[in-house]
């Protein structure tokens, strides 16, 4: 059976004649096309135009190509070697990884950063992909688990490095340029050695080829002679090295590492070898066709957007597209119950009701004092603070109840662990309302900026729910979500390259900030969550059959579609509500669920009441930390949250280990 | 270990201490006493005034970024602007706060706290300038100090008047205002900034004719700079030493001439959103730059 080159051929056409017009548009804004011979070749040293195409402009275009070719043959590769149409360095959280780890280093060990920054980049993507098989080991790496596991794995590195730079600002500054993946060059000394880690690398990717093709063939691959799992390891450890090598390069480029492959797919490349080449020649078009039409818009328009962000913004409703193509296997199975026995839960019960308020009362007495250190609070002084330290409190242990609840809501709907609100994308676009109406108002009052973030999120639960109706799987939901959250981060990186300092207020709130929550969102939160909690109680019968699957459901009368839409109605006004308040950023959601799991409530009714007060005690305290931690500073509640709750929740799905009650 | 990190804390207590003993203004001197700041910028002219913020936003960047005035002993850190510790500034007890519009969002938290005096100078879609003058009349009012706030406005046009003959050997050729991101890209300021405005005082042309945001610059890449014919690049430190490595090393920067001797000056910080005292400040660092050069 051989496939057809022709249309993956004219792809590669189309966009080169693309690129090269916007190329040619670029260079005669440069040079009258006569000159553009010389000036490509030999430029005269004295000509600065020449010198400018020929130091600037071809050096990259030549970036835009192999970062582009690069980051498709990661993705190609990795599409390969999990058996996952959705993998790629950005789905996996690589390109994450890597960011951190530079973030990081430039921090802690600048000299690093010389000769190492491949390394530093290098162990940084490798560490994300250790902690992504972590999460999605016990569910045998099932690709919509794995996607979902490098999200989060993107979105805790996001938030960390987010978190970095918004205690060393300064320090900090190259990295959000960086961040969004801006290409220009002034002259070849990136280009270069880029080229020389790219050829390096495609050749044992070329030679990985057959060996990865037979993974198709699953068991006769196995009887051919061939480890499987050492081709797979090699192949991951090729993807890694590619990614860091173009991350480090030239900063995150999102979502060419994903659509170039899945392109290469939808035009009919089935075998691995044909579409390992394409993809590589249509991720180096994909790019350059951004590249040099982004160069070509600023040449015209003056608008400067770095290609990176651009690549993520076009990148998004292509995964959006995708999404109906692909047929994915879902979670393998509901998710095991980690301690079944039917414990007396009741004193535990009990327990966690007193223990957050006790924490929360903590927060209100103690706090740092002007004088430098903490002091508790005598209670003829209290009265002065209790304003400040109230509304958080009261916010901090609203919203986490109601996040840990959309969570306990949409593990159960999804049978899948590492579903939560945060990946909902409900969040992201109550995101997006503030930060429009931060730059669109000309006095953004809190008023304004309240209701815009509540638009924002219900356009885009209504959205998750018109897609729900026209029959989707909760899965291709998430997926959504996260698409759309990365749309939305896309939007937020183009800003930061604009260096506009107006981002920065959105910054703290972005990253879980509740230093500035007023009286009237703290009790808003507190009305939302004794309405919408309590409501779950409601959808209990549903919830337990929600773990059965669909035919169970039906076979007790239960409509799925309806009880889903239900479920998934309530998680996302519980997530709008949390988010209002805390900001989109906090693990709460993930994390409070298999806490209660732990801790033996299994029955619906009870493990949402211990999921509720698990996230509020959590958020509580994230916030008190955050407060006393490095007085006068605040480490925002969801950075705390997020460095909590990543180990906590890695360790809560560790496979294996410790199967009995702890 | 132990010792050296206990030890600033100790001075902050003593600080802390010194910041609440500090004794109300003379009887004579009316207004406000107990002002928090969370700008810098305002801040300054505050310390120009001769009333010095208690509390202010990140005290611990003012010695990186601001430099001048030096900021007296015992002000209080409030953390930084945006996540303002309303706990510490409410236990401060100021009778004023003063902000800024970019600041709006935290003015009804701010106002439960003490009055809150917003001043527009910076981002206004239009030159600082004539702002930067109102903003220091305005404070000086509200202090009941109009005469020291005229004589300061005096001493900076005195200032200013004094740097524009040093900077004349740089008056041959426009030069390019940028402070670097990373080593490729840069804010360079134009129209709007106060850079700027200091800029035409001192006679200067700025070679930045680009469209500018708001704030008065534009993030663009170096090659950007390239098209600016034979200008005189001001780099603001700090610069990466990769950007020094490009310039000297390549064809391009070769050819703009940058790399020739003296077309590639290096300033010391200059708060970029600050007020006269930083104008003064960097009026005075180029008319040095200038004579040395």
């Amino acid at each position: 059976m051989r496939e057809s080159p022709r249309a993956p051929a004219l792809a590669v056409l189309l966009l080169g004649c693309l690129g090269a017009g916007a190329t040619a548009l670029v260079l005669s804004a440069h040079l009258p096309p006569a000159a553009w011979i010389p000036a490509l070749i030999a430029p005269a040293p004295d000509d600065l135009p020449q010198l400018l195409v020929h130091d600037s402009v071809l050096p990259r275009l030549a970036v835009a190509l192999l970062a582009g070719a690069g980051l498709a043959l990661a993705g190609a590769v990795l599409q390969q070697t999990l058996r996952n149409p959705l993998a790629s360095p950005t789905t996996l959280g690589i390109e994450a990884g890597a960011q951190l780890a530079l973030a990081l280093a430039t921090l802690v060990a600048p000299a690093l950063l010389g000769p190492g920054r491949d390394a530093v980049a290098l162990a940084g993507g490798a560490g994300a992909v250790a902690i992504v098989f972590g999460l999605s080991w016990r569910d045998r790496l099932a690709p919509l688990t794995v996607i979902l596991a490098g999200m989060v794995v993107a979105m805790v590195c996001g938030a960390a490095a987010a978190g970095l730079s918004l205690l060393n600002e300064e320090a900090l500054r190259g990295l959000t340029v960086w961040g969004s993946g801006a290409l220009n060059q002034q002259d070849w000394s990136v280009a270069a050695p880029l080229a020389g880690r790219v050829l390096v690398l495609a050749g044992p990717v070329a030679l990985l080829a057959r060996p990865l093709q037979l993974l198709d063939l699953d068991e006769s691959a196995r009887s051919l002679g061939l480890s499987v799992a050492r081709i797979r390891l090699v192949g991951l450890g090729l993807a890694v090295a590619l990614t860091a090598a173009v991350v480090s390069a030239v900063g995150v480029i999102g979502f060419v590492g994903l659509a170039a492959p899945a392109l290469a797919r939808a035009l009919g490349l089935h075998r691995f070898g044909p579409r390992l080449l394409w993809s590589g020649l249509l991720g180096a078009g994909l790019l350059w066709v951004t590249d040099a039409g982004l160069q070509a818009v600023e040449a015209l328009a003056g608008v400067n957007v770095p290609t990176g962000a651009a690549t993520a913004l076009l990148g998004a409703p292509i995964l959006l597209w995708l999404m109906p193509r692909l047929r994915l296997a879902p979670a393998a199975e509901p998710v095991p119950a980690a301690t079944p026995r039917r414990a007396r839960t009741g004193g535990r019960l009990v327990a966690l009701a007193l223990l957050a308020p006790l924490l929360g009362l903590a927060c209100l007495v103690v706090g740092p004092s002007p004088g430098g250190g903490l002091a508790v609070a005598r209670l003829s002084d209290l009265a002065p603070l209790l304003p400040w330290r109230w509304p958080r409190t009261l916010a901090a242990g609203s919203a986490g109840a109601m996040l840990a609840v959309a969570g306990l809501l949409l593990q159960q709907l999804t049978r899948n662990p590492v579903a939560g609100p945060e990946v909902l994308g409900v969040s992201s676009g109550a995101a997006l309302g503030l930060v429009l109406v931060l730059f669109l108002a000309a006095t953004p009052t809190y008023g304004l900026q309240v209701a815009a973030a509540a638009l924002g999120s219900a356009a885009v639960a209504g959205t998750l729910l018109a897609l729900g109706r026209r029959a989707a799987g909760p899965d291709q939901i998430l997926i959504t979500g996260i698409a759309l959250g990365a749309l939305f981060s896309a939007g937020m990186a183009v800003l930061a390259a604009g260096g506009d300092p107006r981002l920065l207020l959105v910054a703290s709130w972005l990253a879980g900030s509740l230093s500035d929550v007023s009286p009237q969102v703290a009790v808003g939160a507190a009305a939302s969550a004794a309405i919408l909690v309590p409501a779950c109680l409601l959808l209990v019968r549903w919830l337990d059959l929600a773990v059965l699957g669909p035919g169970a459901m039906r076979a007790l009368g239960v409509c799925p579609r309806r009880a889903s839409l239900a479920i998934l109605a309530l998680a996302a006004a519980l997530t709008a509500a949390a988010t209002l308040a805390v900001g989109p950023l906090s693990f709460v959601g993930f994390v409070a669920p298999h806490l209660a799991r732990r801790l033996g409530f299994a029955r619906a009714g009870e493990r949402i009441a211990a999921s509720a007060l698990i996230g509020a005690g959590l958020l509580v305290a994230a916030d008190g930390i955050g407060r006393v931690l490095a007085p006068p500073f605040q480490v925002p509640a969801g950075l705390i949250g997020t460095v909590l709750a990543g180990p906590l929740l890695i360790g809560l799905l560790q496979p294996g280990r410790r199967r009995g009650p702890a | 270990m132990a010792a050296p990190s206990r030890c600033p804390n100790r001075r902050r207590v003593l600080a802390g201490l010194g910041a609440c003993a500090i004794p109300p203004l003379p009887a004579a001197a009316a207004g406000p006493s107990r002002v928090a700041s969370l700008d810098y910028g305002l801040a300054q002219t505050l310390i120009a005034l001769g009333r010095p913020p208690v509390g202010l936003s990140a005290v611990g960047g003012w010695s990186t970024w601001v430099v001048e005035p030096p900021l007296p002993a015992g002000i209080v850190d409030l953390g930084t602007a945006r996540e303002t510790n309303f706990e510490l500034l409410q236990q401060l007890k100021p009778d004023l706060i003063v902000s800024t519009p970019y600041l709006e969002r935290l003015r009804p938290l701010l106002a439960r706290v003490a009055p809150v005096e917003s001043f527009a100078i910076h981002a206004t879609d239009s030159p600082p300038w004539p702002h930067l003058v109102a903003a220091t009349r305005r404070l000086g009012d509200l202090f009941g100090a109009a005469d020291r706030a005229e004589a300061f406005l005096a001493e900076i046009d005195g200032a200013l008047a004094a740097s524009a003959p040093r900077v004349a050997p740089w008056r041959d050729r426009p030069v390019l205002l940028v402070s670097f991101q990373d080593a490729r890209n840069v804010w360079v300021f134009g129209r709007n900034s106060f850079y700027d405005d200091v800029l035409r005082r001192l006679g200067l042309a700025n070679g930045w004719a680009g469209r500018t945001n708001p704030w008065g610059f534009a993030a663009v890449g170096m090659e950007a700079l390239a098209r600016v014919r034979d200008a005189r690049l001001i780099c603001f430190d700090p610069v990466p030493p990769e950007a020094l490595r490009l310039i000297a090393d390549s064809a391009i920067w070769r050819a703009t001439g940058f790399s020739a001797p003296g077309r590639l000056v290096r300033l010391p910080p200059v708060f970029a959103f600050g007020t006269l005292p930083s104008a003064a400040r960097f009026a005075r660092l180029l008319a040095e730059a200038a004579a040395h050069a």
